[in-house]
């Protein structure tokens, strides 16, 4: 098998010197590779933080505070991975309703991700604040400040997530389903089923392996 | 909040007018330097009434040509501080030899007291790697790879501008660090815990740290786009294995930007947790670890390393076949060489702390993953150098500049190999011998860079720099780094540490007096330089560039004209071979021009990222002197104009087909038109199967 | 590839979205990290072990998202995105993985038992 290019031929009957038309480059698919290399990006972010965990949760970084025990619940975080996973499969609906044209629908369920995925910040609020008032502020130890880094840290592109989701919420009610608007929702889909991914390791290895 | 020390006050934070250190002679000299030179560019601005131009063309432009220029001047500038910077830490060092040494201008020793001494070093490394080399590379890749690759633009010109906006940003902060509050006296690597609040209460690391962050953002989103615009944009025909080297090279040392950066975001981002809010990542108390610092700086620093070494060997690569008139030797090898290093350049980092004492197993692994970096690099050595066997070899300025780099990248590579070993590096940890032999390397990036602008200067502007001045600028800055490094690698393996304010030894002068005399050279390489470039720019009507000056040249960018206009191609090419436009002289086919034009779309230029830029400036300087309300509004201002841009639709002018074939007419020059037409060999389709003429 | 850009949900990208998968993934993932929280209240293995074990099934979460949720393939449309995350995965695997093992090694020579 020649591979293309290995070899070049000399010019012949059929050699074309110029493209006929302008090569069409296929927009979304350009924007949506961008952005996904950007999510590759932002999964470094999350390695080098549970890099700087694995590196503080020994026991010399508690310095007699409380433990990976003490401030991650099991239980507690099965139910905010049940609630963002919800909101994450609600996502999943936005872009049904979008493949079948349906923007009010979309809108709609585009809410309801929003609302579940507002209910998930909720919890983690309510978390970290009897974490804090327990003894653990990230002042406390090295560990603390680490284990509230990376709970934070996600907290915070969820953050975004949901300020992005409004946005699409308006940007749909004004215009439809342009292309603008549809690689957008794409793109934020990426975005939300990230969160969703990342939150898998940091209920993995933040919560369960806490309390081996 | 943690509480600072010193004066803060809700409006200024911890501004102060003492923090402009007018009582500093070297300071307020180098201010004045920069302020007449800003009042004459400022000045000639508006005497020439340039302003409309200057914004229209250049800070609202998305064009990735203007954008890769812009960076190569921001680069430029850098690169000039930094040099200065090396001067004064030269001159501080001889001087400053022996206990009988004397001291002027309330040093001690020398002329710089310690605490200036150490910010010197620390403005030195980081500006030159991160605020010099860096953007200066990132201009050649964002000037040449849509050319290379045959596409009119890059995949995201939006986001191109705002990524050499916020590099600029970064650069002027530490720019700013000269005159308003000081710079970190740590080391470009941030030494923790010297880094940390108790040990650095001055805004130094907090300037050091937000200039890094915001740049390399800037650094992050360039390769998203570089990538995307590889992957995605290349002319029909222009398979992977037709891909110009310098274009593999950027996609290598663009992987490596899209996901080395992060890290150093994380490094940086904890200790300024650290500083802010008293959390307790890097100090050495309550359970917090420095060496994680070390060790998630290291995990950036050295694919950083061969992010800014790839793409000088791409230049080499484009450089050596053009002025040996013989194709790269070995391509798909070199490829493949290339690949290789952006993957080993992942696992070999803590050879840059082998004596923190992880032990014989762990300093092993690291010594032999280090090693076998030299393979791809050796690969690439020969290929270089089998290019040239039985070519026809030219010695114009570009090509004496890749030839030389070559020699410096065998020698920053063999003592890269003797360092790489940790017995040896025990002992030659924090000695300039290691100073010594990592600018050997990034000499390499130097001289290919100077090279690569002596190469496509006529290709960017439309004439050729003085040939004869070129020569002397080679002659003068290769003797004088041979000079300087020599001595220092003798120095290194006498034992002598590095970053001294104060060297103890007066036994040790001679041979920093040789390394002063070498940087006498390298000023007068500098010198050369700037004469170099006033002949150049004074003759450049009888320096007229053709489409390819050089006339043995091989790729796509060659192919249009120079200076290279808006649309890049009137028509865009139909890739047949590896060097194309090689192949394309070897039969003759250069004079064939596309006899049908299409209407060309292009995007608009806009404003919005410099306004971002500028905010994340306000952003940047609003953290370093704790002024709180002033980073709020600027990141809530930075959030909302990137939503409100979204509400607007995407924006494009078309530049109608009649007018394209008026420009292509107007750039062909005179000679071209007035040649034999040159018979097209039989059946080669020149445009849509229309006919020839 | 050419594409139709007066309907952009009909894109390739977007037409690989089904209720039924999302649903599948939904009910996976949660099941499968419903094993692990099992495990771990139970206490179910040695440490190491169970280490391993959530681990491995943190895996294959990561695994069911990817396909029922990203619709990663090496169809001509995923072709980019599945390429580069494997070759960004073992970057990650390397910055987590070298630095736990040199502090793991370190501490054992330095500080403590």
């Amino acid at each position: 098998m020649i591979v293309a290019g290995l070899h070049d031929d000399p010019p012949g009957p059929g050699t074309v010197l110029w493209a006929d038309i302008d090569h069409e480059h296929d927009m979304m698919s350009t924007r949506m590779l961008g952005f996904w290399l950007y999510m590759l990006s932002d999964s470094l972010i999350f390695a080098a933080l549970f890099a700087a965990y694995a590196v503080l949760s020994y026991p010399t970084s508690f310095m007699g505070g409380p433990t990976p025990r003490d401030v991650a619940s099991p239980l507690y975080g099965y139910a905010e991975t049940v609630v963002l996973f919800t909101s994450v499969f609600a996502y999943g609906m936005v872009m049904v309703k979008l493949r079948h044209d349906l923007p009010r629908a979309a809108i709609g369920w585009l809410l309801v991700s929003f609302l579940i995925g507002a209910f998930f910040i909720g919890m983690e609020t309510h978390e970290l604040r009897d974490v804090a008032l327990a003894g653990g502020p990230p002042q406390r130890s090295g560990f603390l400040s680490i284990f509230w880094c990376v709970v934070v840290a996600h907290g915070v592109h969820l953050l975004f997530g949901l300020l992005w989701m409004l946005v699409m919420v308006a940007q749909i009610a004004r215009d439809g389903f342009t292309q603008l608007v549809t690689y957008r929702l794409a793109n934020l889909k990426v975005y939300w089923l990230y969160q969703g991914l990342i939150w898998t390791f940091v209920y993995t290895f933040v919560y369960l392996r806490g309390s081996i | 909040m943690t509480e600072v020390q010193q004066h803060w006050d809700p409006i200024f934070g911890r501004l102060t007018l003492s923090q402009v250190p007018y009582d500093n002679l070297i300071v307020c000299f180098a201010f004045f330097f920069a302020a007449t030179l800003g009042l004459v560019i400022l000045g000639a601005l508006t005497y020439y009434r340039k302003w409309g131009y200057f914004w229209r063309e250049w800070l609202t432009t998305i064009d990735h040509k203007r954008i890769g220029i812009m960076y190569a001047v921001v680069g430029t500038v850098m690169l000039f501080r930094g040099f200065v910077d090396a001067i004064m830490m030269r001159t501080q060092q001889v001087m400053a030899a022996g206990p009988a040494s004397p001291g002027y201008l309330g040093a001690e020793h020398g002329y710089l007291p310690p605490y200036h001494y150490d910010q010197i070093y620390g403005s030195h490394g980081t500006i030159m790697l991160i605020f010099a080399a860096t953007p200066l590379l990132a201009g050649f890749m964002n000037f040449l790879v849509p050319l290379q690759i045959g596409a009119r633009d890059m995949a995201f010109p939006y986001i191109n501008a705002l990524a050499f906006w916020l590099t600029a940003v970064g650069a002027a902060l530490t720019m700013l660090s000269l005159f308003v509050g000081d710079f970190s006296h740590a080391g470009w690597v941030g030494l923790a815990p010297l880094t940390e609040l108790p040990y650095s209460p001055d805004v130094g690391v907090d300037y050091w740290s937000w200039a890094i962050q915001i740049g390399s953002v800037g650094t992050t989103l360039g390769a998203v786009n570089i990538i995307t615009t590889i992957i995605k944009m290349r002319a029909p025909g222009m398979t992977w294995m037709r891909l110009p080297l310098f274009t593999w090279t950027s996609l290598t040392t663009n992987v490596i930007g899209l996901t080395a950066f992060p890290v150093l975001g994380v490094a940086i981002g904890l200790l300024s947790l650290d500083r802010y809010f008293d959390t307790h990542f890097y100090t050495t108390g309550m359970g917090g670890n420095f060496m994680l610092y070390t060790d998630l700086f290291w995990i950036w620093g050295h694919p950083e390393v061969y992010f800014i070494i790839l793409p000088s060997w791409g230049i080499m690569s484009e450089i050596i076949p053009t002025f040996s008139q013989k194709k790269l030797f070995g391509y798909p090898v070199m490829v493949a060489a290339t690949l290789s290093i952006g993957c080993i350049s992942w696992t070999v980092w803590l050879h840059h702390f082998f004596t923190m004492g992880a032990g014989p197993i762990v300093n092993g692994f690291y010594s032999v993953a280090t090693m076998l970096v030299a393979i791809p690099t050796g690969v690439k050595v020969f290929d270089w150098a089998l290019t040239m066997v039985r070519g026809r070899v030219t010695f114009p300025t570009p090509m004496l500049w890749a030839v030389s780099a070559i020699f410096m990248q065998i020698i920053g590579g063999w003592t890269g190999m003797m360092l790489a070993i940790p017995a040896i590096n025990y002992m030659t940890h924090n000695g300039v011998f290691v100073i010594a032999h990592f600018h050997c390397v990034v000499m390499v990036t130097v001289f290919a860079v100077i090279g690569g602008t002596t190469f496509w200067f006529p290709k960017v502007f439309g004439f050729t720099l003085h040939e004869t001045s070129g020569k002397w600028v080679f002659w003068l800055l290769v003797g004088g780094t041979f000079i300087v490094f020599t001595a220092m690698f003798i120095l290194g393996l006498t034992g002598m540490p590095r970053r001294l304010a104060y060297v103890p030894y007066a036994s040790w002068w001679p041979i920093l007096a040789i390394e002063e005399l070498g940087v006498f050279v390298d000023i007068a390489a500098l010198g050369a330089f700037i004469y170099q470039m006033w002949v150049s720019i004074r003759d450049r009507e009888l320096n007229k560039a053709g489409r390819d000056p050089w006339g043995t040249s091989r790729s796509l960018e060659w192919m249009t004209h120079s200076p290279v206009p808006a649309y890049n191609f009137a028509v865009i090419p139909h890739v047949n071979a590896r060097d194309e436009w090689a192949w394309r002289r070897d039969y003759r086919l250069h004079h064939v021009m596309p006899n049908e034009f299409k209407d060309i779309e292009l995007p608009v230029n806009t404003p919005v990222p410099m306004f971002i830029g500028i905010c994340s400036a306000a952003f940047g300087f609003a953290m370093i002197w704790r002024i709180w309300w002033l980073a709020i509004v600027s990141l809530v201002a930075m959030i909302a104009i990137v939503c409100l841009r979204s509400f607007g639709g995407s924006t494009g002018t078309t530049i109608p087909a009649d007018e394209v074939r008026r420009l292509e007419r107007l750039a062909a020059r005179p000679s071209m038109r007035s040649r034999p037409e040159t018979a097209i060999p039989e059946g080669v389709v020149v445009l849509g199967g229309g006919d020839a003429r | 590839m050419s594409v139709d850009n007066t309907k952009p949900w009909e894109h390739p990208e977007v037409s690989l979205s089904s209720a039924g998968k999302y649903f599948t993934g939904y009910v996976v993932t949660l099941a499968l990290l419903g094993v692990s929280l099992l495990l771990v209240r139970e206490h179910a293995m040695t440490a190491f072990n169970l280490l391993a074990t959530i681990s491995v099934l943190a895996f294959l979460t990561t695994i069911a998202k990817l396909v029922f949720l990203f619709h990663l393939d090496f169809s001509e449309t995923q072709r980019w995105n599945t390429l580069t995350l494997m070759l960004n995965v073992p970057l990650l695997i390397l910055s987590v993985g070298l630095t736990s093992w040199m502090f793991q090694v370190l501490f054992r020579r330095v500080m403590m038992h």
